[in-house]
């Protein structure tokens, strides 16, 4: 694996305010070049176009000194998988890496995606609830980008973008949460029509559609064009604060509950105990233990210690650690058998010392 | 559509849309309009183009047709309206001005609004009040304190000492920059 893809996941390490519910948060601009073909459209010379034309504007912005540039078509498979299981690129960038690439500051915090939907998606992403610093971050190094870099904008409608979901500001701010007191108790549906009548959205996060396991969701603004910048984060803000809240409410209620506190054992069981676990399971339980935290079962656990194992058990992150406890420098691929083995020994080893 | 149904969900607008349910084994129509249409749950775990593009499929048959005989295309990239309307991508960014009407349509549909109101590339100097920040995080403070939630609150404080040092950081850094 790329040694500089293996170090992204530091990122996560930080840790931030309110972390005990929300995992992170994203604030992004999507932005394109005018009269060329957005990157669904375009020919290979416009994307390598692009993609140098960017690269030039970053070259001159000084918090990408020491950062790293990823082209997504010259990493591998597992490389990708990675980053994507950081969130640092999306889905689609993972899947199609052709003439697509990702540019990262040096601190990790400022990103630029370019030819995914758009010919560029710029980003900023801080640890725990930071909106406002997050939104700060990406209008700063927007700015930045501006001054080298015509983007397509209309006084009507605002900037261009390949959707139409995202025309307007072009900015869509994210937080990913874990909910797990408000799963176990049922209350997402409430929850999840509650955030529609404010104009925002929540998707399961790991998982496929509906399926969702261990209650991490991300909670984003569907509305783009009509509204400024500040009025966004505000209404971000606003609602993340009532999620926040609902959640702490419901952790609070299922503390006193004596069934819970026997799940919760249950599963520090089967995490300190089991030889072999899928991710969906090890999802599941760690649900279970941030609850025990909550509860102060666990006094030498930290939330910033769930939200790292979250990651750290995902399928590529798996892997990675499969190589290096073989020493393997060589890609592989490992049976699921071995996998979920080194997924068991992985958890076992973290959560020995949680007592 | 023979008679124009008013949306069973806000009982306002005129209903465009029929979502279809299984309920207990039972089908079950709603007519709805198109922005609570959106709002549904039926819908929530399509993605925004997904349900726009069922919404455009759905919707009265009329504008549709017009659209069948509209072989336009954009001037740059090359675009069929057509295309757009299927995908809801557009091919770059003069299409918008090619096919105006269409992308208006549908931009009130999916905003509420045709009109930008935010950043524009010349007012770049826009920034986020870290006060609104602050302000945000003491009455978190205020909250994790009655809840006696000290481990938090101090990290909330933490955090407000920081935004107010960049305050004062900004502040006087553009002070330096007038003289
Ligand atoms: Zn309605
Ligand atoms: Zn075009």
């Amino acid at each position: 694996m790329n040694e500089k893809v293996l170090k992204c996941d530091r990122w996560l390490e930080r840790g931030g305010p309110a972390e005990a519910v929300v995992v992170s948060t994203r604030a992004r601009f999507a932005r394109n070049f005018p009269s060329l073909p957005f990157p669904r459209r375009a020919r290979e010379k416009d994307l390598c176009a692009v993609l140098e034309r960017v690269a030039a504007a970053i070259d001159h912005q000084p918090e990408f000194a020491g950062g790293a540039r990823f082209y997504m078509a010259s990493l591998s498979e597992l490389d990708r998988q990675y980053l994507r299981e950081l969130h640092l690129i999306s889905p689609e960038m993972e899947k199609l890496p052709k003439h697509r690439a990702l540019f990262l500051s040096a601190d990790l915090r400022q990103g630029v995606m370019v030819n995914e939907e758009d010919h560029l998606r710029v980003y900023a992403l801080e640890p725990g609830l930071r909106s406002y610093e997050a939104l700060q971050q990406v209008i700063d190094l927007e700015t930045s980008l501006a001054r080298e870099l015509p983007f397509a904008f209309s006084p009507q409608f605002g900037y261009l973008t390949s959707c139409i979901t995202n025309t307007g500001t072009g900015l869509r701010v994210s937080a990913l949460v874990h909910l797990p007191a408000l799963s176990i108790m049922n209350r997402m549906r409430q929850l999840v029509e509650w955030l529609r009548s404010q104009g925002m959205t929540a998707r399961g996060f790991y998982g496929e559609h509906t399926e969702n396991h261990g209650g991490f969701f991300q909670i984003s603004n569907e509305v783009t064009l009509g509204k400024n910048e500040r009025q966004i984060i505000e209404l971000f803000s606003r609602v993340l604060e009532e999620i926040i809240d609902r959640e702490e409410r419901a952790r609070r209620e299922l503390a006193s509950n004596p069934q819970l506190e026997d799940r919760v054992w249950r599963a520090y069981g089967i995490l300190t105990h089991a030889r072999m676990i899928s991710t969906n399971e090890a999802m599941e339980l760690l649900a279970l233990l941030r609850l025990g935290v909550v509860a102060d079962f666990f006094p030498r656990l930290t939330h910033a210690e769930i939200n790292h194992l979250a990651v750290a058990i995902q399928p590529s992150h798996i892997r990675a650690y499969l190589m290096t406890q073989h020493q393997e420098h060589e890609e592989q691929e490992f049976h699921e058998e071995e996998r979920d083995r080194a997924r068991a020994q992985l958890l076992r080893e973290h959560l020995r010392k949680a007592l | 559509m023979d008679e124009k149904k008013i949306c069973m969900v806000c009982k306002k607008a005129l209903a465009t849309v029929k979502v279809t349910r299984l309920v207990k084994g039972q089908v079950r129509e709603t007519w709805m309009c198109a922005r609570c249409a959106l709002k549904r749950s039926h819908y929530h775990t399509m993605t925004p183009q997904a349900i726009i593009s069922a919404l455009i499929k759905k919707e009265g048959q009329q504008a549709a047709r017009l659209n069948e005989d509209d072989e336009r295309q954009c001037p740059t990239c090359g675009l069929p309206l057509r295309s757009y309307r299927e995908t809801l991508f557009l091919g770059c960014s003069d299409c918008y001005a090619a096919f105006e009407e269409a992308v208006v349509h549908d931009l009130r549909r999916y905003h509420g609004s045709v009109q930008h109101c935010g950043r524009t590339p010349e007012n770049d100097a826009a920034t986020v009040e870290p006060r609104l920040a602050i302000r945000d995080l003491q009455r978190r403070l205020e909250i994790a304190v009655r809840r006696e939630d000290f481990e938090l609150a101090a990290r909330l404080r933490d955090e407000i000492k920081r935004l107010k040092a960049q305050i004062q950081e900004t502040e006087s850094s553009s002070a330096k920059k007038e003289q």
